[in-house]
């Protein structure tokens, strides 16, 4: 609620015509409070911004997300706000390069190296694999094809969309630098790092290690630490190895922005990494645990930690009003979902919109997720010197380690949400999830002894096959009957 | 009173009407599913009460399942054809822990409970491998009528290794076994074993026991039977009319 100016409706999952019909009720002056790159504009001008994101959800669709139209929406303000912010990111990047900023492609690692590129001023950190999971890129077969043009097709899984935008130009500014990891990363995505290269003025490249399980380790000889979020187990070696990397980052950073950082920066840098964290933190607990917001708004604040939506102020206040708006409805005991929606916990790494809006049509609701992004969830130690707490958040990720430590977050998360099923969904060409999908269902079933369902899901498509469909049904009937 | 299943398949509808009085299957009726799923599945409804001599007013609940049950849009409800196979199965064999379903767009196994109820199960990925669809585009191939798959196959005493589940793929493999003047009934059980050995495969990583119904269009094929009871090195029951088993769930439901 905003005092004297708009009241939520009780909460609700709305179609996309619902909201735009719903959008003509909010007020004007309500819609152009709401700014990116607000402070860049104040300090310069004076003026009053003219940054808004605030738009009919129509718009989004105009710009080729028509697969939009196909979801289902939280209906709150706050909600309204996100799909602006996240949506408005094309534009936003290209702005930022007007306003004199220098934008960074960060590839590869998701969610370590933008918490230092965000500490320098005037540089702004994007990730080009983040567009791919966005949904106007399972409407069309531009970007695909372009990336099988340029060398990587169908065997390998669709993050290459990524290149095809590096190809087209026009989704984000052609970066002056970019910082690929790589090592340990996606194999996939490590050819789309390769090839997208001549597209970067200049590429810098960072080794991601494997995080070794000290137990069987030969060259750490059993000595272990743990991080400071998760508590996920490491080799001191792995980490001492990351900080020479970032330390390599930070120079270049440094020669390349013609600015020598200071230590409080870096700080400064990690403080903002984590407010936007901790703020993620408190909506899953809130969302997962009461069932206050949907899965699809939910997976944009996941992925939100990945790089801030490349506006690292805007960002934690997009998330405060989500925020105020599930504590209000939590002690409203207002849901989005029925209070008996069936349990589920998922594992994935295309997290399709389109799936989660089903599941919730469904009678069922998410109540933990690992979207193979652990790393940017991980809160940092900012006990510790700033390069050496992102290193440690690197510790958590998610594709470094063994399948046992990778579902280890979703096992904790299903126990303490009390999960009846988890969903495993892979992508068609994703190397890691030929490998990995049964793997995990065999993880998940001996340690929780609850029923999983894996599946596959294609690149793109304007809606679900039957045969998912049924796969998901007779899963859902399955857990419905174990009650 | 009486409830009513269809089970709308991607080649067959199938109804089943249960007097809901004695418990007993009263009537079924099975036509092909073309183009127009809903049309079809009304027009099966139509013919089997009709046959079944059972006035509209009379026919009660009645329950869609399989891959277009969202089609009936007069159902009462609709439940998958995974579920609507275990309550089928199960009514007719009570000791069934573990049941194959091999129709024409997707295969599956399905695992239950002691009680009956599905505690797992399995679908084929994405294309004709596994399915019944692999035997009758292959039965164009040689020029044998589906029908007499089963009967050729018990008749082969070498069948021939054919390495390939796709469809593609395997037709090559046939056309260089008949160039090189392979018995037919060899290539016939070969493709039993092959598509018996993908099901195995389906099913390791599941917990079955037996007792193991085969049921689906394939089950009728006793070449298939014997094919998936040598894969899987355990008897395989084939189930008491295995077309309809998931339309006579559905009515149980």
């Amino acid at each position: 609620m905003i005092a004297g100016v708009w009241q939520d409706p009780p909460a609700q999952r709305i179609t996309f015509d619902e909201w735009a019909r719903l959008f003509e009720r909010v007020p004007t002056d309500l819609l152009d409070r709401y700014h990116y790159y607000r402070r860049d504009q104040e300090e310069r001008d004076g003026l009053r911004p003219w940054s808004a994101y605030m738009f009919p959800p129509q718009t989004f669709a105009i710009y080729g997300c028509r697969h939009l139209m196909r979801l289902k929406y939280d209906n709150s303000l706050a909600a309204l706000r996100l799909w602006g912010f996240v949506q408005n990111e094309t534009e936003r990047l290209f702005r930022a390069r007007q306003l004199g900023r220098k934008v960074i492609a960060t590839m590869g690692d998701l969610g370590a190296v933008p918490v230092i590129v965000n500490s320098f001023p005037g540089l702004v950190a994007f990730y080009p694999d983040c567009i791919w999971w966005m949904p106007f890129v399972m409407e069309s077969n531009v970007l695909l094809d372009a990336a099988a043009e340029l060398g990587i097709g169908d065997a390998a899984c669709f993050s290459r969309a990524a290149l095809g935008a590096f190809a087209k130009h026009a989704y984000f500014p052609d970066p002056e630098l970019a910082i690929a990891s790589t090592g340990v990363s996606c194999d996939d995505f490590s050819g789309v790092e390769q090839l997208a290269e001549r597209f970067a003025t200049e590429v810098l490249w960072v080794e991601s290690p494997m995080r070794r399980e000290t137990l069987n380790c030969y060259h750490c000889a059993g000595a272990k630490e743990r991080t400071f979020d998760s508590q996920t187990e490491y080799d001191p070696g792995t980490l001492r190895f990351l900080v020479k990397e970032y330390e390599r980052v930070l120079v270049r950073l440094e020669r390349f922005a013609g600015y020598t950082i200071t230590e409080q920066e870096l700080r400064n840098g990690v403080r903002k990494a984590n407010r936007v964290r901790r703020l993620t933190k408190l909506l899953r607990e809130l969302a997962y645990g009461d069932g206050v917001l949907p899965a699809v708004e939910m997976m944009m604040v996941e992925f939100g930690c990945l790089h801030h939506y490349s506006d690292i102020d805007e960002w934690p206040e997009v998330l405060e009003h989500l925020l105020a708006t599930a504590e209000t409805r939590a002690a409203r005991r207002e849901r989005v979902v029925a209070e008996d929606a069936l349990r589920v916990v998922w594992i994935t790494p295309p997290a399709d919109p389109l799936f989660l809006c089903y599941l919730e049509d469904q009678g069922a609701r998410v109540v933990g997720t690992e979207y193979v992004i652990n790393q940017s969830l991980e809160i940092l130690d900012e006990n510790k010197p700033p390069l050496e707490a992102v290193a440690e958040s690197f510790m958590a990720a998610s594709l470094t380690g063994s399948t046992r430590q990778r579902v280890a977050s979703a096992i904790h998360q299903a126990r303490r949400y009390d999960a009846e099923g988890v969903i495993v969904s892979g992508i068609l060409g994703g190397s890691h999830c030929a490998m990995e999908s049964r793997l995990i269902a065999e993880y998940i079933k001996a340690e929780l002894d609850l029923p999983v369902l894996e599946f596959d899901v294609p690149p793109h498509g304007k809606e679900i096959s039957r045969q998912i469909r049924t796969r998901i049904d007779a899963f859902l009937e399955m857990l419905t009957e174990r009650r | 009173m009486f409830k009513v299943g269809i089970d709308v398949g991607s080649i067959n509808t199938k109804v089943a009407i249960r007097d809901t009085d004695t418990g007993e299957t009263v009537a079924i009726h099975v036509r092909p599913t073309g183009y127009k799923p809903r049309a079809t599945a009304h027009a099966a409804y139509e013919a089997c009460l009709q046959e079944a001599e059972i006035e509209r007013s009379r026919a009660g609940r009645l329950v869609a399942t399989g891959y277009a049950r969202h089609a009936v849009d007069f159902a009462h409800a609709s439940i998958t054809e995974i579920k609507a196979a275990a309550l089928g199965i199960r009514h007719w064999h009570p000791e069934c822990r573990a049941i194959i379903d091999i129709g024409g767009q997707d295969s599956k196994v399905v695992v239950l409970d002691e009680s009956g109820r599905v505690s797992d199960f399995k679908m084929n990925d994405r294309c004709a491998a596994g399915t019944g669809n692999f035997l009758a585009v292959l039965a164009e191939k040689l020029q044998v009528p589906l029908e007499r798959f089963g009967p050729l196959a018990l008749r082969s005493r070498k069948p021939v290794a054919i390495s390939s589940l796709c469809v593609v793929m395997a037709e090559s493999e046939i056309l260089s076994l008949v160039a090189a003047d392979t018995p037919v009934e060899d290539i016939i059980a070969g493709l039993h074993e092959a598509l018996a050995r993908r099901i195995a495969n389906m099913m390791a990583p599941l917990d079955v026991r037996p007792q193991v119904v085969f049921t689906g269009g394939v089950a009728q094929n006793k070449g298939m039977q014997l094919a998936m009871e040598s894969a899987l090195g355990q008897r395989i029951h084939i189930a008491k009319m295995p077309l309809f088993a998931a339309a006579v769930g559905a009515a149980l439901s």
